[in-house]
């Protein structure tokens, strides 16, 4: 039976998939139109793009992530849905607030540094490890915005 | 002037994915010591076809080398550029259809040998030679008709082709100060402004060399600079040393072209410093990957390129030394 709290959860389910979802797509779209650009002047240079094209797409994993913990948590992956109150389902939701907000913003402003790294790499293929670090600084809050998440997550009880 | 719709950064990803991944053919300082220094034209050739243009059937053929070399690669650069979106670049494209005028306009009301065509402009040259031959101006922009009808106007009255070029120079600069702020990109409008800079300082110092009257001189100038026309021509009968503070906008070109000038190198020296100063604005968006500053550099790389070339190839052919060559050339992008 839905309740109010279960809907408030399943929408923190929504928030962290749905916003986080967001913004790798967009990001892994700004790297890839990027590459699609450099591998049209260079195919061979195709498996290094990839790398960096895939890297913002995290974000949506970790919002995805977010989203099936606290649907299983209230039973709605298993099909056993448990009856809980508006405080649990808030909590829940708040729960999901940091990976969908940061997974949003983190995805684009990956997508746009791997999109220079791309670029980097059309002119310079050995500096392609540097490329990723640049990405990877900005997934570094995508990572702490889902461990706030989840240790949220971890302690509501339901 | 074609429709143009102002963009973000990341609009530009895919084209400066293309242009960057050019950059690494662009002719840099030490190839253009090889293209100076190399033992034949089958070598010379070779260099350029490492540095991606398309020499078939060239060789042992050196009429026109430089003309049908670049006119093939500025047509492919165009090709390229023009995927990132209409209108967009039209500023860069209009010197083009400019120079294609005067040479239309030339070709007819002059006696002289026939300048060449050059592709590469916003509109085809068929399409223009014909505009102008019937004097259907339709397919022209707005100022490139008012240019054409001054030009004409100009000519008639007083005989003197300098003004065709003089007429639709400024009409030129019209059309890349609208393009460039239709566009609505910095880069692009400050570029316009330091190209117009340049060609006002240039003309500022070869007409006061050349001891041309005031009266001469106030109609060279051109709007759309950082500094107005009108203070060009009233700052022109100032000393050296009075320049720099009545043009207080271009006072450091002004100061540094005038100590190129001074210094011994004479006109060739200041006239490769106005150059280079506006090859050192390009320069600045060396660094960004990606936006529109990216494939507007590479097109003026291209394009610094090709003078290049053209330099390098005239000068071996007259016979000039290395050295000649090498402090005639213009500083290169890369």
């Amino acid at each position: 039976m839905f309740t109010s709290g279960v809907s408030l959860a399943i929408l923190g389910a929504a928030v962290a998939a749905g916003l986080a979802g967001t913004g790798s797509a967009i990001g892994v779209g700004v790297a890839g139109e990027a590459a699609a650009g450099v591998v049209s002047e260079d195919p061979g240079k195709f498996g290094l793009t990839l790398l960096l094209q895939a890297l913002p797409g995290t974000q949506g994993i970790y919002g995805t992530l977010m989203a099936f913990l606290v649907l299983s948590k209230i039973g709605v992956i298993g099909g056993n849905i448990v009856p809980i109150d508006i405080e649990t389902g808030l909590r829940l939701l708040f729960a999901c607030v940091p990976i969908g907000l940061v997974g949003w913003t983190s995805g684009i402003a990956q997508g746009k540094t791997c999109a220079a790294g791309i670029i980097l790499i059309a002119k310079r293929p050995g500096e392609i490890a540097k490329g990723m670090v640049y990405g990877a600084m900005v997934e570094t809050y995508a990572v702490l915005a889902l461990l706030i998440s989840f240790l949220a997550y971890a302690n509501i009880h339901v | 002037m074609s429709e143009v719709k102002k963009s973000e950064r990341t609009d530009f990803l895919m084209i400066s994915g293309r242009t960057k991944s050019r950059e690494v053919m662009l002719i840099d300082t030490a190839t253009a010591d090889k293209l100076i220094e190399a033992s034949d034209m089958v070598e010379v050739l070779k260099l350029l076809g490492e540095h991606g243009y398309d020499v078939g059937g060239l060789a042992g053929d050196e009429k026109n080398l430089a003309a049908r070399l670049i006119e093939k690669d500025r047509a492919e650069t165009a090709e390229l550029i023009s995927q990132a979106g209409k209108g967009m670049f039209d500023c860069f494209l209009y010197p083009h259809d400019y120079h294609n005028l005067k040479v239309a306009l030339k070709n007819e009301l002059l006696p002289e040998p026939l300048e060449l065509f050059v592709h590469g402009g916003s509109i085809p040259v068929e399409e223009l030679r014909e505009a102008v031959k019937n004097r259907e101006l339709g397919p022209l922009t707005p100022s490139m008709q008012v240019g054409v009808q001054e030009a004409l106007e100009a000519y008639s009255k007083t005989g003197n082709s300098q003004l065709i070029d003089l007429t639709l120079d400024r009409y030129c600069f019209r059309d890349m100060t609208a393009s460039a702020k239709q566009v609505g990109n910095d880069f692009l409008e400050g570029y316009v402004r330091t190209k117009v800079d340049v060609a006002n300082v240039k003309a500022l110092l070869r007409m006061r060399k050349m001891g041309k009257s005031p009266e001469f001189a106030a109609q060279v100038f051109f709007d759309g600079g950082n500094v107005p026309a009108e203070r060009y021509a009233e700052a022109y009968t100032a000393s050296e040393e009075e320049l720099p503070g009545l043009l207080v906008g271009v006072a450091a070109l002004l100061q540094k072209a005038l100590a190129e000038l001074n210094g011994g190198g004479g006109m060739s020296a200041f006239e490769l410093y106005c150059d280079d100063h506006l090859m050192a604005y390009v320069r600045k968006v060396k660094y960004v990957q990606y936006g529109a500053e990216v494939p507007m550099a590479y097109l003026l790389a291209k394009e610094t390129e090709y003078i290049v070339i053209s330099m390098i190839l005239a000068g071996r052919q007259t016979g000039l030394s290395a050295a000649q060559i090498k402090e005639r050339l213009r500083a290169l992008y890369v």
